[in-house]
């Protein structure tokens, strides 16, 4: 779907009168859903897990809310699961800092799976990963891959994932990570957004990656 | 055939894919099936606009009611995209299906201005298909076309086989349904557009011609044998009961109107003089507050939109607005539901009425007095005073607004330098108004914001002006220059229409069937999208002109009382004697009234198509609240 960020909140607020949810609205002359949402997903991105925050008047059971909610979306907007939290944890923006992108690659000359991990150990190796961001309405400026990407691995012949830095810490796009790639590796044919798919965004604790509903997360 | 896949694998090279992608929710998905009526609904504009257009969203639904029909939907490319489609050979295709409209039975046209027509003519070609209907194939989907500027179809007679006279939900079922008869009996294409051609609202340009005098007039229309000499527009009869939408397409993407959109009535009879619709569409049929609650009720349920923008030509002459405004606020309001209103009248009641729905946000109200005089406002029949825009903008400024917007017309019959300098000066004292009330105000305002607008007249078929010169464009300049140079300072924001583009309206408005040419050639050139201000280029229409020896001004001059018009085939139930008396009416400065609120005005309608008003309420509007 190309939906930028701000038409899936609007489709969420859509979706949540739908649904007849008794959403809490904001106060002031111009009340709004009571809502919050994770780091933006690129326009053309397929994601697997992304996050809102929705506060509500009254007590619905998770899987009563996911079933009304599935009930009144899209066909290729679903809701997987819901937990009820504490009102007064982080927001979403503060907790989620990480995001791991699968890119899928074709390339001129298809190299062999083996060959493909060690082109991907080669690029990790490296001391810095220097690309130019271009950026709308601002001058490009050259920014350092290398200390935004927390892991990488191939997963698959021509399936590679990374996991990178997102939120207020800084971002990577993956258009970015392919052409930094593109660089090193000229065989690596031109990118599309459809050969990325976000697996999900994640709180980094330093040791491992957890979904901000996790009990480590919530529970401190 | 379908692309999906390879549109979808390109859509990301250009600007807004989500305008080619569909997939929306309330999007309505038939299987595709040997025994189903296939139609395609285009709108000559892009996404965002067509997907605003109440009429298509109308027809959408009730087509896709049909067991043994379905509907879908295309939209007029961006440049970009039209470079794409056309790089990759992607033919155009609907947003439902994927479908090539080559697959189709039927692609069906909305004509809502005439600055769109170059894109009707792109949207053809993109489906692969001939422009001229007469080159088309046996099996190619036929194009049909209708809308609010159908009743002058001659300058697009080239290009379609059937148009459709007046308000399609009346007979667009028994069309498409006949149609698919006669197909399915395996006729030839020209035998079943003659058979058609005798179902009312019908009309086959093929079977008509014009005939012209050696001066370029034209002097005669002639209908093939057996074909009827005038086609009669077609009606709604009772509103209140006639099909409405409530399972709205709800568009990812910002779109013009993005709220559920309920038509409170159809027509007006304010009788404006310049005005084409409210001729076009008499008489006024009204939908009853119950039934708008209930519509309403349910399209809030089905899309999830927080607002409810009531409209028609003249919202605020719905004849029980009042109750109506008050009782949608009641039921709506507990769950942050806004009403917004459409077309405010000017005066104080509008402004009383706007002030019960906008209780929250004051952005700005726009009126529209026409024009700068009292003698012009007379002509045009505005029957607008002077006391009334006074007592409108007071009692807006007074309620909070802070900006204000005025539309006026240049051009207007009659009209001399005085007139325009009344624009300037009413425009002047209702700045100096809200800056007095500002001042004395407790409470704080912000900086008050006059916005004039104004745009040319066009005279329009079927007006009592049809007969006019239009303005030349070294006047039209003129008249800009005097109001660029006399609405200064502060507070004050003019804004104006390109000429050379009111002109181009101008001519394809009056125009007859010669036009067809210079449109294709002006769409061979590179023409599209005229009404975006950075897509018009006139030099090419120029030359389009040029290449066909037809001079614009034999289209924008005056036109005698006795002659033929090249529009008169078509009957949309008022007499030309009608609209030829208030055309002298308004030479004379006299005013005509409302049938709604005063005698029968003469206008025939009602007679001649055998329908009538249908009011809700007294017109008084002193409800107990």
């Amino acid at each position: 779907m190309y939906i930028s960020h701000l038409e899936v909140i609007k489709t969420l607020r859509r979706i949540f009168r739908r649904a007849e949810l008794p959403v809490a609205f904001s106060q002031g002359y111009n009340p709004r859903i009571n809502l919050a949402v994770g780091p933006p997903l690129a326009v053309g991105l397929i994601s697997q897990g992304e996050y809102f925050d929705l506060e509500l008047t009254a007590e619905i059971l998770p899987a009563e809310l996911i079933k009304r909610l599935n009930k009144v979306s899209p066909t290729d907007l679903k809701f997987i699961k819901a937990v009820q939290i504490a009102d007064n944890i982080k927001s979403l923006s503060s907790l989620l800092d990480t995001a791991i992108y699968q890119i899928t690659f074709s390339y001129s000359n298809s190299p062999s799976l083996a060959e493909e991990k060690e082109m991907l150990a080669d690029f990790m190796n490296s001391k810095e990963i220097m690309i130019i961001r271009h950026r709308r309405k601002k001058s490009d400026r050259e920014i350092d891959l290398k200390q935004r990407i927390f892991a990488a691995e191939v997963l698959s012949a021509g399936k590679w994932e990374f996991s990178v830095v997102t939120g207020s810490r800084g971002n990577v796009r993956p258009e970015e990570l392919h052409r930094a790639l593109q660089n090193k590796y000229p065989e690596i044919k031109d990118f599309s957004p459809l050969q990325v798919v976000r697996e999900g965004v994640y709180v980094n604790t330093g040791k491992e990656f957890y979904p901000p509903y996790a009990e480590k997360i919530i529970g401190s | 055939m379908q692309f999906k896949r390879k549109i979808n694998e390109n859509l990301y090279k250009i600007s807004s894919p989500e305008r080619y992608t569909g997939n929306e929710w309330n999007i309505i998905q038939k299987k595709w099936t040997d025994d189903k009526l296939k139609v395609a609904l285009a709108f000559p504009d892009v996404y965002e606009i067509g997907m605003s257009h109440l009429g298509l969203k109308i027809l959408y639904h009730l087509i896709n009611k049909e067991e043994d029909m379905l509907a879908e939907r295309v939209y007029a490319p961006w440049a970009d995209m039209e470079e794409l489609l056309r790089k990759e050979s992607i033919p155009l295709y609907t947003l439902e299906s994927y479908h090539e409209i080559k697959d189709l039975d039927i692609l069906g046209f909305t004509l809502q201005y005439e600055m769109s027509y170059t894109n009707i003519l792109n949207m053809i070609d993109l489906s692969g298909l001939e422009l001229l209907a007469a080159d088309r194939e046996e099996n190619d989907p036929l194009i049909i076309a209708g809308g609010a500027t159908v009743f002058n179809p001659e300058p697009l007679a080239e290009f379609i086989d059937l148009f459709f006279i007046g308000e399609a939900e009346a007979i667009i079922i028994d069309l498409l349904r006949e149609y698919k008869n006669l197909k399915n009996l395996g006729l030839k294409k020209d035998v079943i557009l003659k058979k058609l051609n005798k179902l009312p609202g019908i009309y086959v340009p093929a079977l008509y011609q014009e005939i012209y005098n050696d001066d370029g007039s034209i002097k005669e229309l002639i209908a093939a044998d057996g074909c009827k000499a005038t086609i009669k527009k077609q009606v709604v009869k009772n509103l209140d009961q006639s099909f409405y939408p409530v399972d709205f397409i709800v568009p990812y993407r910002d779109t013009v109107h993005e709220r559920v959109v309920l038509e409170i009535s159809r027509g007006c009879t304010r009788s404006c003089r310049f005005c084409a619709a409210g001729m076009a569409y008499r008489p006024v049929r009204e939908r009853s507050i119950p039934k708008l609650i209930d519509l309403a009720e349910k399209a809030l349920k089905s899309t999830g939109y927080d607002e409810i923008s009531l409209t028609s030509l003249s919202t605020m002459d719905y004849t029980a607005a009042k109750e109506l405004v008050k009782t949608m606020s009641d039921h709506f309001s507990d769950r942050k539901i806004s009403v917004s209103l459409s077309s405010l009248r000017v005066d104080k009641f509008s402004v009383e009425l706007a002030e019960e729905v906008h209780k929250v946000r004051k952005t700005g109200l726009t009126f529209a007095p026409e024009a700068g005089t009292q003698r012009l406002r007379d002509v045009i029949n505005k029957n607008v005073t002077e006391e009334d825009i006074f007592q409108a903008a007071s009692s807006a400024f007074k309620n909070g607004w802070s900006k204000i917007k005025l539309y006026f017309m240049i051009g207007l019959p009659t009209e001399t330098m005085d007139d325009i300098a009344g624009i300037a000066k009413l425009a002047k004292d209702i700045r100096d108004l809200g800056q007095k009330i500002r001042r004395n105000s407790k409470k704080r305002m912000r900086r008050i914001e006059v916005s004039v607008s104004v745009s040319t007249f066009v005279p329009k078929v079927f007006t009592p002006f049809q007969w006019v010169k239009m303005d030349d464009i070294a006047t039209i300049i003129k008249k800009h220059d005097y109001l660029r140079e006399n609405i200064v300072g502060r507070g004050f924001n003019f804004s104006w229409n390109d000429p050379q583009l009111s002109k181009l309206e101008g001519v394809i408005a009056r125009g007859d069937r010669r036009l067809s040419k210079v449109i294709r050639s002006a769409w061979e050139k590179g023409s599209r999208f005229e009404g975006w201000y950075e897509c018009f280029d006139s030099d090419l229409w120029e030359e389009a002109f040029a290449e066909h020896n037809i001079s614009p001004a034999d289209y924008l001059r005056k036109r005698s009382e006795s002659e033929i018009f090249a529009w008169e085939k078509i009957d949309i139930g008022i007499p030309k004697k009608f609209l030829l008396a208030e055309y002298k009416k308004a030479k004379l400065e006299e005013l005509t009234q409302d049938c709604r609120f005063d005698n029968c005005q003469g206008c025939a309608i009602c007679g001649n198509f055998a329908v009538k008003l249908e009011l809700v309420g007294d017109g008084k509007n002193d409800v107990q609240s």
